[in-house]
């Protein structure tokens, strides 16, 4: 047989290899992967992204692959081993597809030629696939078990994303409090604007403690600085706070003041005059908190016990610069910089064995603590909470779109049904975010079905442009549910069965104008019907699919690598020295790189 | 539109089976040298960018600095399974092959079909074909009757063979000849059963006597290889 195209192989054996290491953690059966370290450390994770920039990998294409991952990842919050699985699952697929229905295998440019149509398909195909067939289905659907999901959509959609990644124990305690700490924050104000205000701020807005129980995580109200008080005093009632990012020490002489020195001593006495009258100008500003970024010499902490102000240093300035952009606050006139704002109240919280100082603001900020026994363990929460509000901004940002484009799906499926003046109205309204989302057919029950929805519309589109590459996609799309169902294979068959069959008769019902059939909630993914159905956003997945094809685009868009001897930069952002140039060529000889180390672990 | 808009495409024809366990066979391979390079990526070995010279796999690096192709080292060669001087199994089924060309399609005994090979060529296992083969790598046993196709057979391979399997050099056991005497008459005894089973095996009408014949067979091919293997030692 003759030899395969250099990039082709080169990607099927990367992806292979790295879709090993990440399907035994996918779904909620999934496992962790334990990393240690010569030094003793681990690191339990089973976090996609985690652990695939935890290996050492030095062949350019991994590296491609990893760096449009992690950018996705940071788009969506969403997706990262379904990501190597679907990439991984297209490229087997094409390769089988020279075997089959080829002669000789792949060349260049017909690579290249099979990359330009599969993005054209996600363009083309693939929008309208998810315009015209799975968002009505989804409303449909929606519509159908609204009685199951009134209880709160918000509470679903952070449940689907989480059961996947976390523990079932953890699960359960995390979904609690990550919808207590969206519920306090946004207090009846804009959902949209809520989410949007946690998902940028949310560094600031969560506490990592080490060596608790994960049951031990809540929402503490306040700003949460994780450094104790240099100075404390118990004060009641609304406080003035002053912020500095300077010390008051030497160098607090401002430009333009006369001195006039004679000798050492004189200047030092000069000097602690000079800070006198600013620590005085302070207590007539009835300053009663300093909050500092720099360490305060002791002359201005004696001060600071004396006239029971209580001092706070080491404040990330970042935190110090979110409190003034959220308080009414006023800048001082006179440099070194200083804020002025009011905080309506000042405490000390004890958590996991440390004390922290904590701020209450009159916009009611609330601070989610997180808790876990170990360090890996902790990261991984703090991923997936992070990812839980990157997956609602995604979902809240796509809406505004969703609204246009239901409007003109829901006069396509005008004839078939009738619809409801009201359904239409009531989605206008962003106060009801969740339910508009809902009802615009913005999600979908987990386990798969999304998959097995845009397989059956790619393959059954009657003037599809290309059925070829649909096919391809389609084929590759069922990996995802069947490594979810890894654990039994007649599961993942049954349920495919079930809900083709299931489709067939909505199809004929459709054209038929007959009653729907009864449609059943979930694809019976977990055994038992009592447990709480999991939804997930249509629009993340739709994103997946096109950030996997433009992947593939890349990727097989290389002609020849050809290795330098320049040093590579380490960090998964940065591309190597390796340029991956669109030409065909020899592969050269192969020089030995310098090596560099990677980041740790 | 095809999905390759090129002349070829105007004679092609679907692969045939033999190409198609080719495939299937390059496909599992492929599956196992995944498998086994994400174990070994979760065990802290690097993937470099470089491949293999020998078979194009992607060459990893342990800590210790060292380069580790995982096919080579751990799977069977892809190409060293059809080579019929170092398989049994590709020496056989060129014998086969070469039968089902020159003769008639063979009559099937119904009886003994749990042996096909056998009814057809009324050859023993390709265990023998294994020993005609070390045969030629190592001191010459004492093969005498029922094989004797099979060496003119397997010297029709050599030619084909690479040079350099042929002068491979067998690790001679040169050296202890009480042992050879020892090893050779049993290898006589075990060979004499052999060539008597086939026979009656040739004759036999029931089945449980097939079958039972058969084990002996088995038996005796299996005595035969440890005894070579030890020879070989």
């Amino acid at each position: 047989m003759p030899e395969e195209c250099v990039s082709l192989q080169a990607s099927v054996s990367v992806l292979g290899a790295l879709e090993r290491v990440v399907r035994r953690c996918v779904g909620p059966d999934g496992g962790s992967v334990l990393f240690t370290r010569d030094t003793g450390e681990t690191l339990i994770t089973r976090h996609g992204q985690r652990i695939l920039c935890t290996l050492h990998l030095e062949h350019p294409m991994a590296r491609m692959v990893l760096d449009c991952m992690c950018a996705h990842a940071k788009a969506t919050g969403d997706g990262t081993k379904s990501f190597i699985l679907l990439l991984a699952a297209l490229l087997r697929g094409i390769q089988n597809s020279a075997h089959m229905n080829r002669k000789g295998s792949w060349t260049g440019s017909g690579l290249q030629n099979l990359a330009n149509r599969l993005l054209a398909v996600s363009r083309k195909e693939l929008d309208d696939a998810i315009i015209h067939k799975i968002t009505p289905y989804a409303s449909l659907y929606c519509s159908r078990h609204s009685y199951k999901l009134k209880g709160g959509i918000l509470d679903l959609l952070i449940g689907g994303y989480i059961s996947g990644r976390v523990a079932i124990g953890q699960a359960d305690i995390l979904k609690r409090v990550l919808c207590e700490f969206y519920h306090k924050v946004s207090q009846d104000q804009d959902t949209v604007e809520t989410i949007s205000f946690i998902h940028s701020h949310f560094s600031l807005l969560h506490t990592p403690v080490t060596g608790l129980p994960v049951g031990s995580s809540e929402v503490v109200e306040g700003l949460v600085v994780t450094h104790d008080w240099s100075v404390w005093t118990e004060r009641q009632g609304p406080l003035k706070a002053l912020i500095l990012y300077e010390s008051f020490g030497p160098s607090s002489v401002a430009a333009g003041d006369n001195i006039s020195i004679c000798v050492q001593q004189d200047w030092l006495h000069r000097k602690e005059s000079i800070m006198q009258q600013k620590l005085e100008s302070l207590l007539d500003l009835q300053v009663h908190v300093v909050l500092s970024s720099m360490k305060q010499p002791e002359s201005v902490v004696q001060w600071a016990r004396l006239n029971h102000i209580a001092l706070l240093e080491f404040v990330d300035s970042a935190q110090l610069d979110f409190l003034f952009n959220i308080s009414a606050a006023e800048t001082l006139s006179h440099p070194p910089l200083q804020h002025l704002l009011m905080l309506k109240y000042c405490r000390r919280v004890q958590l996991g064995g440390h004390r922290y100082a904590c701020l209450g603001t009159f916009l009611r900020i609330h601070t989610l603590v997180l808790c876990a026994p170990a360090p890996g363990l902790l990261d991984q929460i703090v991923c997936v909470s992070q990812g839980v509000f990157a997956m609602m901004q995604h979902l809240s940002q796509k809406y505004e779109s969703f609204k246009k484009q239901f409007q003109s799906s829901i006069q396509v499926a005008d004839q078939s049904q009738s619809p409801s003046l009201d359904q239409s109205q009531s989605m206008l309204s962003t106060q009801d975010l969740w339910g508009g989302i809902m009802r615009a057919g913005g999600v979908l029950p987990v386990g798969g079905m999304f998959e097995f929805l845009l397989h059956h519309f790619l393959l059954n589109e009657r003037n599809c442009g290309d059925p070829e590459c649909c096919r391809l996609l389609a084929e590759a799309l069922l990996c995802v549910p069947r490594t979810l169902y890894s654990h039994n294979q007649r599961c993942f068959l049954n349920i495919q069965t079930c809900f083709l069959s299931h489709l067939k008769q909505l199809d004929r019902a459709k054209l038929g104008g007959s009653e729907l059939p009864e449609l059943k909630f979930g694809l019976g993914f977990s055994e038992s019907s009592e447990l709480a159905p999991c939804l997930e956003s249509v629009s993340g997945k739709h994103q997946l699919v096109v950030s996997v094809l433009q992947c593939l685009h890349r990727l097989l868009c290389v002609g020849a690598i050809l290795h330098t001897r320049s040093p590579l930069r380490t960090g998964p952002q940065t591309h190597s020295e390796e340029d991956e140039e669109e030409e065909e060529g020899m592969q050269e000889n192969p020089e030995p790189l310098q090596e560099q180390m990677r980041k740790p672990y | 539109m095809a999905l390759n808009a090129d002349d070829e495409d105007f004679e092609w024809e679907p692969p045939s089976e033999a190409e198609m366990k080719v495939i299937q066979a390059r496909r599992e391979r492929q599956d196992k040298i995944s498998k086994l390079m994400g174990d070994y990526l979760l065990k802290g070995y690097k993937m470099l960018g470089d491949c293999c010279e020998l078979c194009g796999t992607i060459l990893l690096q342990d800590k210790q600095k060292k380069y580790y192709c995982v096919a080579c080292q751990e799977l069977d060669s892809d190409v060293d399974k059809d080579n019929p001087a170092l398989n049994a199994q590709a020496a056989l089924s060129q014998v086969r092959e070469r039968q089902l060309a020159t003769q008639p399609l063979p009559e099937s005994n119904g009886a003994s079909s749990s042996e096909p090979p056998l009814s057809i060529t009324g050859q023993p296992r390709p265990e023998h074909c294994e020993g005609a083969a070390s045969g030629l790598r190592g001191p010459p046993p004492a093969i005498q009757s029922t094989p004797l196709s099979v060496p003119t057979a397997s010297s029709n391979f050599l030619p084909p063979a690479n040079p350099p399997v042929q002068t491979t050099p067998p690790i001679g056991p040169l050296g202890n000849t009480l042992q050879h005497a020892a090893l050779s008459s049993a290898e006589e005894a075990v060979l004499h059963k052999l060539r008597w089973a086939t026979q009656e095996l040739q004759h036999s009408a029931s089945v449980e006597a097939s079958i039972q014949l058969c084990n002996l067979i088995r038996g005796c091919a299996e005595s035969l290889r440890s005894l070579k293997e030890l020879q070989l030692s």
